[in-house]
């Protein structure tokens, strides 16, 4: 009851962010109603997603500062298992993501259990080793079809199919997505302001005087791996639905993680609004980059190029992203 | 009875024997106080009873629980909180937040932590300053900080590391007056490292005396600074042989 | 048999190039404990200098190793002083996304530059001979003229890090910082200096490389990961540790046909069905996570 009321009171942040947000709500449930083009539609439904899996990261690696740079393993754990059900056994979406989130959880905490027996850096390379362990594996795995991936055919299914997930406009995928996206920042308002929010944050402070306050850092961090798991790995169920053509590189590759590791830092890791703010900077920038420069001949790599520019620029100028510039500069004007 | 009963105490790094067959007790209700030169031990004995660092040999009872093999946090469950000599907070926890992560082992109610983070801010004098961060704060009200986030686990024993260094006389005087509060009127058990004599021996009921990593003394405050062992400790042998 | 005495030989010769592709990543590591994603893409710098300068000049391409030492001297330098000296400022994260951000634009770059197709060398005194020891030891002699000019450069790089003043003054640095600022050493010019050691060796070990690896913009990553498993398995920061590190890491890119010579003794049909080739590296990622495990400060490791 208290978590409810937790999650729907966002009365701690200032008028002024209130009226942005709402605004900013009230556009996205409208923009399907106003013309434009299907790549705007698009880039917004990749916005979405990506804010999204920002979400998940900005628990662990944001509140808590662990650095995850192998969520794309769970993405790809959640796009197989409901591709795979799909095919297979005809399953709706409803059944396969929360099955794939179960998959995902339980392997979050085998490999949680000794991942955060590490810190730092060290923590952090092999977050990548175990993705690219699991991405191996998936590419010689005959039942998700090895590196070719898997396709699901939407013709046979009659659209628009809510119970599997299959649409032929994008419309309705980004309703349904938006629909997560509401309750993912309803989710993350309860989780900043519960206890395990707390501690968390205590741990990245300093983990000695955390633990000397009766928090088992250790039992802590694993929690909250499961839960940025679990957004994850349900977002990376409705990804398969939504693109239909998955294969190991694309949804489990190194890069995929540092996107999203990179959106929440942006914005500013550990803040509500951070994963939301660098999604909406980065996914545009990333996507519009590719369709002006990367499609003209002879430019190839120029997109990418201006993109890791900007991503060493912003580490090196403010590493506390967009949210902490804001919040420097409100911290001043009090003071 | 016995609050905390330490009992042969070793603790080694590498070569260096940094605790040495240690036993002492702390009383329930008592105040008793740890001195010694720099470096005879004394943090580290904290470290060792919260936890922090597993001993070699010995044991550590708390409230007659052993606890001498237990993680730290399963020690701060049990009620025995400590205060670390320097406050790294640098995160983004305000004040009254800080002192909410302590509460939060009773409660996962956000509002009782709250609550309850609010009336120690009250007590310990801190109200006005819950919306800033630690690292705004000046010296004296982060060892305040310190004090308060440890009391939000209702400790029953509170290991308080030199809450006065770096403290000038009238902010001294003050965290002692709350020192004595917190013992007497909220009956929390202390035992403190201090540096500051007089601090010591105003609030102390005992002290106990370490010199390289032995424990060379114990009892009454008046007597123990008047023992040959203590003198030679602090002043060197020489000076306790010419004032013998 | 000769299964196992040809990939434990092609292991061992492999594992001595990987020495030198870690060395760097080891001295930067050791000197200021940031991690540099970009390690793979510095190296992939080296096969393209090596190729190309071989392709514009006609020499054999071993011998642009120099050059493509210099070359990986100054992109060191460069970086640090354009870019990483502001990085180390930041948190950890800051630091492992900037570096990623550095490997995405030298990546890119690349890719701009010089297309995304395969290339290789075709000419070179060395290419296509090769020494046959019987027993199934056969060592291509691109192979082995990397592998041992690799030992060369790796003890190059050690003496001048042991035996020269200004290698003390890295040393100093990286045992601690403050203190060594304090006795007159200009530790921002050896961290610069250290970013430089650390390009240099490791393009010399791509100019190597190169010989008998094809070249592609993406060939980085991997030996990034490589690299990472040989600092770690060696102890971040210790050289000899970077040596021994690689050899073992050679052996296990080599399981494959040590798996093959198992099943081949053993006759254990299922063995065979298990496509190994496919997990060559996927072992370098798992010892990578193991090692951490058991032993974090490595088997040589002296800061932690």
């Amino acid at each position: 009851m208290e978590t409810l009321k937790n999650a729907l009171d966002f009365s701690d942040f200032p008028g002024l962010d209130l009226t942005l947000a709402a605004s900013v709500a009230v556009f996205l449930m409208v923009f399907p109603f106003f013309p434009h083009s299907s790549f705007a539609m698009s880039t917004l439904i990749q916005f979405l997603i990506f804010s999204l899996y920002g979400m998940g990261w900005n628990t662990i690696g944001g509140y808590g500062g662990q650095v995850d740079l192998g969520k794309a393993q769970y993405l790809g754990i959640g796009a197989y298992t409901t591709a795979v059900m799909l095919l297979r056994w005809d399953m709706p979406f409803w059944i396969s993501m929360p099955v794939g989130v179960l998959f995902s959880v339980t392997w979050s905490f085998i490999i949680g259990y000794p991942l955060f027996k590490l810190k730092g850096h060290y923590f952090a390379i092999a977050t990548i080793a175990t993705s690219l362990v699991l991405k191996d594996l998936f590419e010689v795995w005959d039942l998700v079809g090895g590196s070719r991936g898997i396709e699901i055919l939407a013709g046979k299914y009659w659209t628009p199919d809510f119970l599997h997930l299959i649409f032929k406009g994008d419309t309705y995928y980004y309703y349904v997505i938006l629909g997560f996206f509401f309750f993912g920042i309803l989710f993350m308002n309860a989780f900043r302001k519960s206890r395990l929010g707390f501690q968390l944050r205590s741990i990245k402070d300093n983990e000695d005087i955390a633990r000397s306050l009766g928090i088992n850092a250790h039992w802590a961090k694993i929690k909250t791996y499961a839960i940025a798991t679990a957004f994850v790995s349900a977002v990376g169920s409705f990804h398969a639905c939504y693109v239909k053509n998955i294969e190991p590189e694309d949804t489990m590759s190194l890069d995929i993680s540092i996107l999203i590791a990179l959106m929440a830092m942006l914005g500013g890791a550990g803040s509500l609004w951070g994963p939301i703010i660098g999604a909406a900077v980065l996914v545009p920038l990333k996507s519009y980059l590719k369709e002006w420069l990367g499609a003209q001949a002879g430019m190839v790599g120029i997109d990418l190029i201006i993109y890791g520019a900007i991503i060493m620029i912003i580490s090196a100028a403010e590493p506390r992203g967009i949210w902490g510039m804001v919040e420097k500069a409100r911290r001043r004007r009090k003071n | 009875m016995a609050l905390l009963e330490v009992d042969n105490l070793t603790k080694r790094f590498g070569g260096l024997t940094a605790n040495n067959a240690i036993s002492f007790q702390v009383l329930e209700g008592e105040l008793l106080g740890l001195i010694g030169p720099n470096g005879a031990g004394k943090t580290t004995l904290f470290n060792c009873i919260a936890g922090l660092h597993p001993i070699d040999s010995g044991t550590i009872h708390f409230n007659g629980k052993n606890i001498s093999r237990l993680a730290s946090h399963e020690i701060a469950r049990l009620g025995l909180a400590r205060t670390f000599q320097i406050m790294v907070a640098s995160g983004d926890l305000n004040v009254l937040e800080n002192i909410m992560v302590g509460c939060f082992l009773h409660t996962a109610s956000r509002m009782r932590a709250k609550a309850e983070a609010a009336r120690i801010l009250e007590e310990m004098e801190l109200s006005d300053l819950g919306g800033f961060l630690v690292s705004e704060l000046p010296v004296a009200a982060q060892k305040r900080v310190a004090l308060a986030t440890a009391l939000g686990t209702r400790p029953k024993l509170l290991l308080l590391d030199e809450v006065a260094a770096g403290l000038n006389p009238s902010e001294i005087e003050a965290i002692t007056e709350t020192i004595h509060r917190i013992h007497s009127r909220m009956g929390v058990t202390v035992m403190l490292i201090e540096h500051v004599m007089e601090m010591v021996m105003n609030l102390s009921q005992r002290v106990v005396v370490l010199d390289y990593g032995q424990k060379i003394a114990e009892g009454d405050p008046g007597l123990v600074v008047k023992d040959p062992n203590v003198i030679k400790a602090y002043l060197g042998e020489r000076y306790a042989r010419e004032h013998a | 048999m000769e299964i196992l005495a040809g990939s434990l030989s092609a292991g061992l010769l492999i594992g001595m190039v990987f020495a030198l592709v870690a060395l760097g990543l080891t001295i930067i590591f050791g000197v200021m404990d940031i991690v540099n994603f970009a390690h793979g893409e510095f190296l992939m710098i080296g096969m393209y200098t090596a190729l190309l300068t071989a392709h514009a000049t006609g020499v054999d391409p071993l011998l642009t190793i120099p050059f493509a030492g210099l070359v990986g001297f100054l992109l060191g330098v460069v970086c640090y002083l354009g870019f990483v000296k502001y990085l180390i400022r930041g948190p950890m994260v800051a630091q492992l996304l900037g570096t990623f951000g550095l490997m995405l634009v030298l990546r890119n770059l690349a890719l701009f530059l010089f297309g995304s197709e395969d290339r290789t060398i075709q000419e070179g005194i060395l290419v296509g001979k090769s020494f046959d020891l019987g027993m199934g030891i056969i060592f291509p002699a691109t192979k082995l003229a990397a592998a041992v000019l690799s030992v060369i450069s790796f003890i190059a790089v050690w003496l001048l890090i042991n035996r020269t003043r200004i290698g003390k003054a890295l040393m100093a640095t990286a045992l601690n910082a403050q203190g060594a600022r304090y006795m007159g050493i200009p530790t921002e010019r050896m961290n610069a200096f250290a970013w430089g050691i650390g390009g240099a060796s490791v393009t010399m070990a791509g100019a190597l490389l190169v010989n008998f690896w094809s070249v592609t913009p993406f060939v980085g990553l991997l030996f990034t990961m490589i690299a990472f498993a040989i600092v770690a398995l060696g102890g971040f920061g210790s050289i000899p540790g970077a040596f021994f590190a690689g050899l073992i890491v050679g052996l296990i890119t080599e399981l494959p046909g040590i798996w093959d010579f198992v099943a081949e003794m053993t006759g254990f049909d299922w063995m065979a069905a298990v496509p190994m080739t496919s997990f060559k590296y996927t072992w370098v990622y798992l010892a990578y996570f193991l090692i951490m495990l058991i032993r974090p400060q490595g088997l040589f490791g002296w800061k932690h």
